[in-house]
């Protein structure tokens, strides 16, 4: 009672600071009768929570419950004011142990030195570093050397990260950072959101109660992990809607990726230490997920996974100690035959640090890497990295930090990116979330953009008319993602109902398969990523009906492109007409060039297949020069074509040419794009 | 004859008297009388010319030049002034050929020199334009216009420290010229002596209080600095002055977007393209500021027209954010 009172005599005659001292959870400290229980319940809940706290830190919600109704009744003890706090710190409500740890101080300098690590860390997240870099230094000079050799490099490598942190604030980039909105987000977790290149869809894992296993959960604000679907309709996400049986169990069961045309996915499950499942959409179910061989599930802890964009590739993260740089590491795994996936090889030191890389997401354009890592320059916690893979020199680029406010002095991770690249999908605690983790998106709009000023002078003095003058800014050349999105239906040409074909993608110049794809069997639809700076052929193929063939002939510098265009497949009847877009003259010449390889090869196995097949190949030209030089030309074409053939032992008897000049246009010889349409070779079904 | 040339000259006098005193309806009553009495008066008809042109009758003052020209194919003054004429309805060809047939009649006539200049500036053909100018300055060593003139060809070239020193020059000859100072301001700018530019803008503004273009240009200079504040300050004075001026509506909005009052800023572009509906960088401005109040499709769509206008900036603009949904 005495004691008490001096506090408050204090606390008028010295001010605030100095009015919250230390107080004991000792009777004496308390002895009054109308608290008398409260004390004890008090006693009791820090009891409680004490033990809590020492068994374990995967207890510490457990023991802030009874932390807080401790602190309620006695708000000054400094220990108890700490281990809130180192509870917090350790909560995904880390900035809250500020408030507690500060106060733990004020009470007890003395309370413990780690206080300073742990402040330094809390100040670190709000972005606060010379407060963090201080506490940093202060928890340096008070340990005694044989205790600082062991965490200094933990220290230094906080004061690097803060040092970091603020060059990145400084110069933060050019970004809107959304809520996907109370449609998506719940007041549960979710996190770790994969979309298709085409951001048509998205799936991501949630923690909420309509979860499969959702009825044995312990806890009233977390349930198991499910696989949640959404579908963009109108720059609007549809509801999630679980994605069921067989993906969703009662156990956890987390989105790790998905291909960019949607139709096969990596999921996570916590078996075997953490091992990654796959599974396919088959029209519109998914396959039971299976587990990947050993080659990349190991006892340890595998976790995030992505597809290159011809699904040749796998990048993967385990911390398999074997073969690693320190902690998880990125490995990659080439397909070795249908299904198999071979040896994994680490992707070397450029990405791969003594610390954590977490997250891999190779973007479709094929060359650029999105991981997140404790290592490389962070500001804190895992950030998100971005590195460019050089095709000629086989090299990574030094991995560059995407700034503030994408990375934060926390987590960043699991970061996917639209193939257009401007957007980004990510998981946050923000201030304006839904509760726990929500899912955001970021937009990014690239360097600012500087707008032209407009002026103008009196340059001659006998002319009065001001001369305007020369706008100044010229273009800056901004990079956009290099590729081109080719997505559409396959159907039947005649009833328009959905084809599941297989989608062969080549690359031209090699004659070389690139990959390839299915389209969806109740659907029709496809969707392939083609990295710019290749001439490929895309063949669309099913047993019932001709071969449709597509090109796209894409230099190294396009810019990206959305194609959406339907197939219409038409079958094997006489009069059918199937244009050859990957045949390929000699500028003014009837020399067929090599890049034409893989689609007389195509016709060759029809005409094999079909050996009863008699074909007219024809030759066509646009309008531009004289009829009967393009008339010969389309001829001599057409031939040329006829002759590969026979040379490739097709009878010469199944086979027909004709040239029809500039006399059968399919499109208008008005522009550059109708006249290349009408350039053309084709074949058609004389009888079958 | 003697009594008709004493008549001739007695109506000519009389009608360099009224000239004078800018009785110009006399003054052509005189001449034609001199000139009835004397067809062959070529003072006459020169004097004619000019009271002509003063009654803005521009197609009988060349004409009289003209015929002065036939009696004296030598009259280099004639030729100078058909041509300022000419000049000055914009008949640029013809002008030149004038000035050139002075400068070929009387190699020292600085005025024909200046005047083909100009002309050759608006062709821009800026190093012909320098050589007129050179020689205007060679014959007539104060030329402050001349001065001023080849500053803004060198500007024009590029070749801004041969501007400014020409520009001093000009100023140096003559303090009075409020464009002069304009323009070493611009050119101070373009050097990067942005404190220079302000201080010149500031003197031409003060000789010249409703000189909006200066206003414009000091605000240009205010957001080179990041004062926006002041750069809008000059922007509506420069409104003040002229309330269509489009320039003036564009660069405050630009100073607005600086701001980050993005809808302002729009506000004074869509003033701006009203105004001037080919206005390449008000609508490429624009875009810029629709994409911060999340106007995705309103931005493409005026990064696609400022494209269309030959802005070059907007090329990427399109390419980077328009080429898909």
């Amino acid at each position: 009672m005495r004691k008490l009172l001096f506090v408050i005599l204090i606390s008028v005659f010295f001010g605030q600071k100095l009015m919250a001292q230390n107080v004991e959870f000792e009777k004496e400290n308390f002895e009054f009768k109308e608290n008398k229980e409260e004390f004890k319940a008090a006693k009791k809940a820090l009891e409680a929570g004490n033990k809590l706290f020492e068994e374990s830190s995967d207890n510490y919600d457990q023991a802030l419950p009874f932390f807080y109704k401790a602190q309620k009744f006695n708000p000054n003890n400094a220990l108890l004011n700490y281990k809130i706090g180192v509870c917090l710190l350790n909560s995904i409500y880390k900035i809250n142990s500020i408030g507690y740890f500060e106060k733990a101080f004020q009470l007890d300098p003395n309370i413990d030195p780690r206080i300073h690590f742990m402040l330094g860390q809390g100040y670190q997240l709000t972005l606060a570093w010379d407060k963090a870099i201080k506490e940093y230094n202060v928890y340096k000079t008070s340990l005694p050397p044989e205790e600082l050799k062991s965490v200094e490099p933990s220290i230094i490598k906080k004061i690097q990260e803060c040092n970091v942190g603020k060059e990145l604030v400084k110069s933060p980039v050019r970004v809107f950072i959304d809520n996907l909105g109370k449609d998506v987000n719940s007041r549960f977790a979710e996190y770790t959101a994969t979309i298709s290149a085409d951001e048509s869809m998205m799936l991501f894992t949630s923690r909420r109660d309509v979860s499969t296993g959702a009825k044995k959960a312990e806890r009233e604000d977390e349930f198991d992990e499910d696989i949640f679907i959404s579908y963009n309709i109108d720059d609007k996400w549809t509801a999630p809607q679980n994605i069921g049986s067989p993906i969703n169990t009662e156990f956890n069961d987390a989105t790790i990726a998905i291909s960019s045309d949607g139709q096969r996915m990596f999921v996570y499950k916590g078996e075997n230490g953490g091992d990654i499942y796959e599974c396919f959409l088959k029209g519109n179910e998914w396959s039971k997920p299976e587990r990947l061989g050993k080659t990349i599930n190991t006892e340890y802890h595998e976790s995030a996974a992505c597809y290159s964009f011809d699904q040749k590739t796998l990048y993967f993260v385990s911390d398999k100690p074997q073969g690693g740089y320190g902690g998880r590491d990125i490995y990659m795994s080439k397909l070795v035959k249908k299904d198999k996936w071979g040896e994994p090889v680490n992707i070397g030191s450029v990405i791969n640090t003594p610390y954590d890389e977490e997250a891999v997401f190779m973007h479709p354009d094929g060359k650029t890497m999105y991981f997140s890592s404790k290592g490389h320059k962070t500001m804190g916690g895992y950030d998100i990295f971005k590195s460019l893979w050089n095709d000629s020199t086989k090299t990574w680029s030094e991995p560059v930090n995407l700034g503030y406010p994408i990375n934060t002095a926390d987590d960043d991770v699991s970061f996917v990116v639209s193939a257009n690249g401007k957007h980004g999908y990510f998981s946050s605690i923000k201030n304006d979330g839904f509760g726990e983790k929500d899912l955001y998106v970021v937009t990014f709009l690239g360097p600012e953009k500087h707008g032209i000023l407009s002026t103008e002078d009196n340059l001659l003095a006998s002319i009065t008319a001001p001369v305007a003058e020369k706008q100044i800014e010229t273009a800056v050349e901004i990079k956009t993602n290099q590729l081109t999105i080719f997505k559409g239906k396959v159907m039947d040409a005649i009833t328009l109902e959905p084809v599941e074909a297989s989608i062969e993608i080549t690359d031209n110049q090699k004659n070389e398969l690139v990959s390839t794809f299915m389209s969806n069997a109740k659907t029709g639809k496809f969707l392939v990523a083609l990295p710019s700076g290749k001439n490929y052929g895309i063949a669309v193929k099913n047993a019932k009906y001709l071969f449709h063939s597509e090109n796209f002939d894409i230099p190294p510098t396009s810019v990206y492109q959305e194609v959406n265009k339907d197939i219409l497949l038409k079958k094997v009847e006489v009069g059918t007409k199937i244009i050859l877009k990957n045949i390929f003259f000699d500028f003014d010449k009837a020399t067929l060039r090599p890049e034409s390889t893989a689609e007389l090869e195509r016709l060759i196995a029809l005409l094999t297949e079909i050996g009863s097949l008699r074909i007219e190949i024809s030759g066509h030209t646009d309008s531009r020069g004289a009829a009967a030089y393009n008339q010969k030309l389309s001829e001599d074409r057409s031939k040329a074509v006829v002759d590969y053939l026979i040379k490739k032992g097709i009878a010469a008897s199944r086979l027909e040419y004709k040239g029809y000049g500039m006399t059968s246009p399919i499109s208008t010889n008005d522009t550059d794009e109708g006249r290349q349409m009408n350039r053309r070779t084709e074949f058609k079904i004389l009888s079958k | 004859m003697e009594a008709e040339n004493q008549e001739a000259e007695k109506f000519y006098n009389e009608g360099v008297n009224n000239f004078s005193s800018k009785n110009y309806s006399a003054a052509l009553q005189f001449f034609n009388d001199a000139i009835k009495a004397k067809p062959s008066f070529d003072k006459a008809l020169f004097n004619r010319a000019a009271v002509k042109a003063e009654l803005k009758d521009i197609p009988g003052a060349i004409e009289d030049y003209s015929a002065v020209i036939n009696l004296d194919p030598k009259s280099s003054k004639s030729y100078f002034a058909r041509g300022l004429l000419r000049f000055n309805s914009k008949e640029s060809a013809m002008a030149s050929s004038d000035f050139s047939k002075a400068i070929e009649t009387d190699s020292a006539n600085a005025s024909a020199y200046y005047y083909r200049g100009e002309i050759r500036f608006e062709e821009s053909k800026f190093k012909e334009a320098i050589e007129d100018f050179t020689n205007a300055i060679k014959f007539k060593s104060d030329y402050a216009y001349a001065y001023n003139d080849r500053a803004s060809a060198k500007k024009q070239l590029e070749n801004y420290k041969g501007a400014l020193e020409d520009y001093n020059q000009a100023l140096k000859l003559n303090p009075e010229m409020s464009f002069a100072y304009n323009n070493r301001g611009s050119i101070k700018r373009k050097l990067d002596d942005l404190q220079g530019a302000l201080l010149d803008y500031g003197l031409a503004i003060k000789l010249k209080p409703d000189y909006y273009v200066a206003y414009n240009n000091r605000g240009s200079v205010q957001f080179d600095l990041k004062r926006y504040e002041d750069a809008i300050k000059d922007f509506d004075e420069a409104l003040k002055i002229k309330s269509d001026y489009a320039y003036a509506y564009n660069n405050r909005g630009l100073a607005k977007h600086k701001q980050d009052n993005f809808k302002g800023a729009i506000e004074d572009y869509n003033k701006a393209i009203v105004l001037n509906d080919d206005f390449g960088a008000a609508y490429l401005n624009r875009g810029i500021s629709k994409e911060m109040i999340r106007d995705a499709k309103g931005a493409c769509a005026d990064w696609i027209k400022a494209k269309t206008l030959g802005v070059e900036a907007a090329t990427n603009y399109v390419n980077q954010n328009c080429m898909s949904k």
